[in-house]
């Protein structure tokens, strides 16, 4: 997360030009980094107009014919619009709010370990599902929730209920993702809020005892306002991001099976598939247009919100 | 801030114990943490049929190295996805924290002239981006880099957010050690690799270990661009496994109809494929446990 990446240079500080031998070599040796970007990041964005295009081969991007707002249309007209945003919108939305506050409540009870020791092997063993990637989440979910092997229904067969076949019922899914996701990601994702709350005057809490107030009452008056900024800030920047899906998580937590797409199926998801299952270049990147665009929107949009409330945390 | 916190944990640790359900609390998670894993240990070594028969559990109901002997009795794709999986970490790791860090000191530099344009251009791409198609049309018919360890290694190997914390810390770097040197007569480029990195440990194995851990998760480019078999990464190799077990069976060369069908491989060596291709680094990654913490805090609290 860092901040303030566009930062005005400090006034009062006159700035000295480095001779031009200096800046070539120094330009030389971005240059890499450069091309890269330039390669990867630039030019698929110029391939965005493939959105406009009927694709074909063997004339390349730009020389293809001109399809007009075709693409689009058939992707509107599809009835997998609503449902793709709405997935997109609602999980991740869903995922911010439960991890904010996992993440938070995770810090404080953190912030209550008082020796150092101790807090780092919980951290250690807290973080340890974050080094996993989505793909072997997909094979532990899957070793709860498989429906004949799996620990969920053994446990639900042993209380006398009836074993669900998971991978068939698509209602579920919202909550299995929720838990994955913090599940994964909730050690790391509290390290930032208990680094703010190791930043608090120690002074504030022993005011406060003194005073009287219990532990409870300490965390919420004064840890709780106090992280309130970053709480704040945190959640703007996922909100940011709120048209993009983690991939990951959606196709291999998933196992990309075809019964859950109803509340599983996501914009990054169904991009995907149109573009390396049904080949259709121009509906995957119509739809990656759209979702380029909304993002880029939303994402100023936020920044501008962090802006006004924490100039320092604006990523820009 | 850490002078300050260990003083005060010191003056902590004397009035007020730790309370039992704040233990309480994190032996429950850590249990939450560590059974998943527990159980596909416990599955892998497990035996197929008892598998059927009686599920997943937390622990095998009888040690079963069944697995494991037809995993290392054919050990090639193992082996293969591991050699891939070392060379992209190691290359793509040691490539991207050099190309991003003279980025980053360039930015850095007060002398630069073009630094506000660079960083708008090292910027705009974490707002905007082109998305999957585009990357794939290009990286495939121009660029032609489907079945090349180079799919796996160019598209990742520069972070934006990884060089704006190179970036901030190398402005941290006292200017007049670079102005001092600038008056010996030393290049930019003898400032950066004999003053500048030197200086920079903390924040250069930060952003290593961080570029180190995706190359070894990478699993989404060689879904994309992979279809060789001898070029498929680790973590690709467990994703078309968990899709289809018979692509494993298959590139075993296994002859159904030798041996009873219950016990035929199938979960346990699924399972078996995860713990040989995560366990190493699952021991190995917690020791770097403070170039995540810091990762993550790196600019946000300005302690």
């Amino acid at each position: 997360m860092s901040i303030g990446i566009m930062s005005k240079q400090k006034n009062g500080k006159r700035k000295k030009r480095g001779s031009f031998k200096d800046n070539l070599q120094l330009l030389s040796m971005a240059l890499p980094t450069i091309l890269l970007l330039a390669v990867f990041n630039y030019a698929p964005m110029f391939g965005l107009v493939l959105a406009f295009k009927d694709y074909k081969v063997t004339d390349g991007i730009f020389g293809s014919p001109w399809a007009g707002f075709k693409n689009f249309e058939f992707f509107l007209k599809s009835q997998d619009a609503w449902r793709i945003t709405r997935n997109t919108l609602g999980l991740n939305f869903l995922f911010i709010i439960v991890g904010i506050i996992c993440g938070v409540i995770f810090a404080l009870i953190m912030f209550e370990v008082k020796r150092a020791r101790q807090v780092k092997v919980y951290q250690t063993i807290s973080i340890l599902p974050s080094f996993l990637s989505w793909v072997a989440v997909g094979y532990i979910v899957y070793a709860l929730l498989d429906p004949t092997k799996g620990i969920l229904n053994q446990i639900i067969e042993f209380f006398g209920g009836k074993g669900i076949s998971w991978y068939s019922e698509p209602q579920y899914w919202p909550v299995i993702l929720l838990i994955s996701k913090t599940w994964q990601g909730v050690g790391l994702g509290s390290i930032i809020y208990y680094a703010a709350l190791m930043g608090v005057d120690q002074e504030l809490f022993e005011a406060a005892e003194i005073d009287g107030a219990n532990k409870l009452q300490r965390t919420w008056y004064i840890s709780l306002p106090q992280l309130v900024p970053i709480i704040i800030i945190m959640g703007l920047l996922d909100v940011g991001k709120i048209f993009r899906a983690d991939f990951g998580l959606f196709y291999n937590v998933t196992r990309n099976v075809g019964a859950l797409y109803p509340t599983t199926d996501v914009i990054d998801t169904y991009v995907f598939r149109a573009l390396m299952n049904q080949g259709n270049i121009g509906m995957s990147s119509a739809v990656g247009l759209f979702q380029s665009v909304v993002c880029f929107i939303t994402l100023m949009v936020t920044n501008s919100i962090v802006n006004k409330i924490s100039p320092d945390n604006a990523l820009f | 801030m850490n002078k300050k916190s260990s003083a005060m944990g010191a003056i902590q640790k004397k009035k007020e114990k730790t309370s039992i359900w704040v233990h309480l609390f994190f032996i429950i998670f850590a249990i939450i943490c560590i059974v998943p894993f527990v159980t596909v240990i416990s599955a892998s070594f497990s035996n197929e049929s008892d598998l059927a028969m009686y599920g997943f559990s937390v622990l095998p109901k009888k040690v079963d190295l069944t697995a494991y002997a037809y995993l290392f009795k054919n050990p090639k794709m193992i082996v293969d996805a591991y050699i891939v999986t070392i060379i992209i970490t190691a290359v793509g790791t040691f490539l991207g924290v050099l190309f991003m860090s003279m980025a980053a000191y360039c930015l850095a530099r007060s002398n630069f002239r073009y630094t506000r344009a660079l960083t708008f251009f090292i910027f705009f791409p974490t707002l905007f981006s082109g998305g999957m198609v585009p990357s794939y049309i290009i990286n495939t018919q121009y660029l032609h880099l489907t079945d090349t360890l180079l799919a796996l290694i160019l598209p990742t190997l520069i972070n934006v957010f990884h060089i704006i914390m190179l970036r901030t810390f190398f402005k941290q770097l006292p200017e007049s050690l670079f102005e001092a040197a600038k008056v010996d007569g030393a290049s930019e480029y003898y400032i950066f690799f004999k003053i500048a990195l030197p200086l920079s440990k903390p924040v250069i194995a930060t952003v290593a270990f961080l570029g180190a851990l995706t190359k070894w998760n990478e699993w989404y480019n060689a879904m994309l661009y992979i279809r060789e078999d001898s070029l498929v990464p680790l973590q690709y190799m467990l994703q078309r496994m968990m899709m289809n077990i018979q692509t494993l069976l298959d590139s075993m060369q296994y002859a159904p109809g030798m041996v009873d069908i219950t016990s035929l491989p199938g979960e346990n060596l699924r399972m078996a494929m995860l713990v040989v291709a995560i366990g190493p680094m699952m021991l190995f990654f917690p020791f770097f446990q403070k170039y995540f913490t810091r990762g993550m805090t790196v600019g946000a609290v300005k302690g």
